[in-house]
């Protein structure tokens, strides 16, 4: 089963590159135009020196367009795969894993060339990257599959939810703590992060990028999400799966 | 040894209809309503029980939206049944919809593994296969082209081979094996042929008498998801007509 979602995975990425000329160089390029730009034009908003502003941009940046992906592509797990799931037998299972493979191989591009960059300009590990973030990335990947499976279910079914998320997502990346700096804020703009799951996500792997301890309550929150995500999944799994062939 | 075994299957295919939609649903029992009268289902499949053993060679025939194709779908184990028991011994493979379970910018070669991977087989089986999918197909070099190039009698051929290639213990055939041209047709034929001296079972849905006759010995007529004929090919076939033509 392992070898059809990833070939499945893998073929629908080439596939979305397929006769560009860059071809995946693209997912490289674009990530490091969009983090240079906004550390040039922001930079100056943020009292930080040197390069601590870009390298927050070059590791929060992967790690937010990791989370929405999971969002927008959620919706499309099953109506998707459509064709498939009208002809074939596989498990759903198959085809969420496919999903999210889909999300986090840009991520694994983009996050490997962060660390390029952020060594290039004289960023250097520090133990809490390694102890942190690899159970921080874990735990992402841990919360995509059910919300893939969940919002892919919800999605075949309510034809509204991918028209709400694509309306949502554009205002995410202002409510998120990507280009500003979650720690210099308060008010509002803090309190509105905090109802934000995505801040704690976030925060939980850029935090000890950086060298920093994440703040306790994203430590809490992000594993207590990620077990509501689980149940919500299973509960609505075990509502829907029936009639998925019907909706697609 | 393959076999399928359905007892008492019924499926209800739910409807999407509008709250503010005024069609009116006349009439007959087929639809399962709400408590305002709207309906919310099809009774696609009701009651149908039967059994095919090893060699069997069934077709269904009825007219459209009669169940023949939920029928395929519930044997293929893509939909599971409301009520009863559908029981599957055997590998099994399906052609149900020509245009499913392709990937039209993917090319054919692509195709050949994406298919046979979600059908169940290993990489290994589908290499030792390859050879023998591209010499039935006829396809040569439009293998290395994206299956959406091709015409549609060239994406059956494709999907006719990777299905049979395999050598299935079941096979589920929907009606589309009608748009191949005479050669391609023959062809097919042959290949159903020693697939079932293999003994395996064979369940095809067509419209074509000639069809029906020369690759099935036994047929089940459904109407409104009712079985209401099985027995001999020629036989259910000759009772269908009579109904037809009183019509």
């Amino acid at each position: 089963m392992r070898a059809v979602w990833r070939t499945f995975a893998w073929d629908e990425i080439q596939s979305r590159y397929r006769r560009s000329a860059l071809g995946l160089a693209w997912i490289v390029l674009s990530y490091l135009m969009f983090a240079g730009g906004i550390a040039l034009f922001f930079g100056g908003l943020a009292n930080s020196e040197g390069f601590g502003y870009f390298h927050y941009i070059a590791v929060g940046y992967p790690v937010f367009t990791l989370l929405v992906g999971n969002l927008s592509e959620g919706c499309w797990v099953f109506r998707g795969a459509s064709s498939w799931i009208q002809s074939s037998s596989m498990p759903y299972s198959v085809y969420v894993f496919k999903g999210v493979a889909r999300s986090a191989f840009p991520f694994a591009i983009q996050i490997t060339a962060a660390v390029v960059v952020l060594l290039l300009t004289g960023w250097r590990p520090t133990l809490p990257v390694i102890l942190l973030c690899v159970p921080a990335l874990l735990l992402i990947l841990a919360t995509a599959i059910p919300l893939q499976l969940c919002l892919g279910f919800l999605g075949a079914r309510y034809r509204d939810l991918q028209h709400l998320i694509a309306s949502v997502q554009r205002l995410l990346i202002f409510i998120t703590p990507v280009i500003w700096i979650y720690e210099d804020t308060s008010g509002l703009r803090r309190a509105l992060a905090i109802f934000n799951p995505l801040t704690h996500y976030l925060e939980v792997f850029r935090a000890p990028m950086l060298g920093r301890v994440p703040p306790l309550e994203s430590m809490v929150i992000a594993p207590a999400l990620t077990v509501l995500t689980w149940l919500l999944a299973l509960f609505v799994a075990a509502r829907m799966r029936k009639n998925l062939p019907f909706w697609i | 040894m393959p076999r399928i075994l359905a007892e008492n299957v019924s499926l209800v295919h739910p409807l999407f209809v509008g709250r503010n939609q005024t069609v009116e649903f006349q009439g007959s029992d087929k639809f399962v309503r709400n408590r305002a009268g709207r309906p919310i289902g099809v009774k696609a499949l009701r009651d149908v029980s039967f059994e095919f053993s090893e060699g069997s060679r069934v077709g269904l025939i009825g007219a459209n939206g009669s169940g023949k194709t939920t029928l395929l779908r519930v044997l293929a184990g893509i939909l599971p049944p409301d009520e009863g028991v559908v029981t599957i011994e055997g590998r099994s493979t399906n052609l149900i919809n020509i245009n499913l379970g392709t990937k039209a910018d993917a090319s054919g070669h692509r195709n050949i593994t994406l298919q046979a991977l979600a059908s169940g087989y290993s990489r290994e089986e589908i290499e030792s296969k390859r050879r023998e999918i591209v010499e039935f197909s006829e396809l040569g070099d439009f293998l290395e082209l994206p299956v959406n190039t091709y015409s549609a009698g060239m994406r059956m051929r494709l999907s006719f081979a990777i299905a049979t290639a395999f050598e299935p213990e079941i096979l589920l055939l929907d009606e589309w094996l009608s748009a191949g041209d005479i050669d391609f047709k023959r062809k097919a034929s042959k290949r159903m042929a020693s697939f079932i001296d293999r003994a395996g079972v064979l369940v095809l849905a067509s419209h074509s008498k000639a069809m029906l006759e020369e690759n099935c010995e036994r047929a089940i007529w459904l109407d409104e998801g009712i079985i209401r004929a099985d027995g001999p090919v020629k036989e259910v076939f000759a009772e269908y007509q009579k109904e037809k033509s009183t019509d």
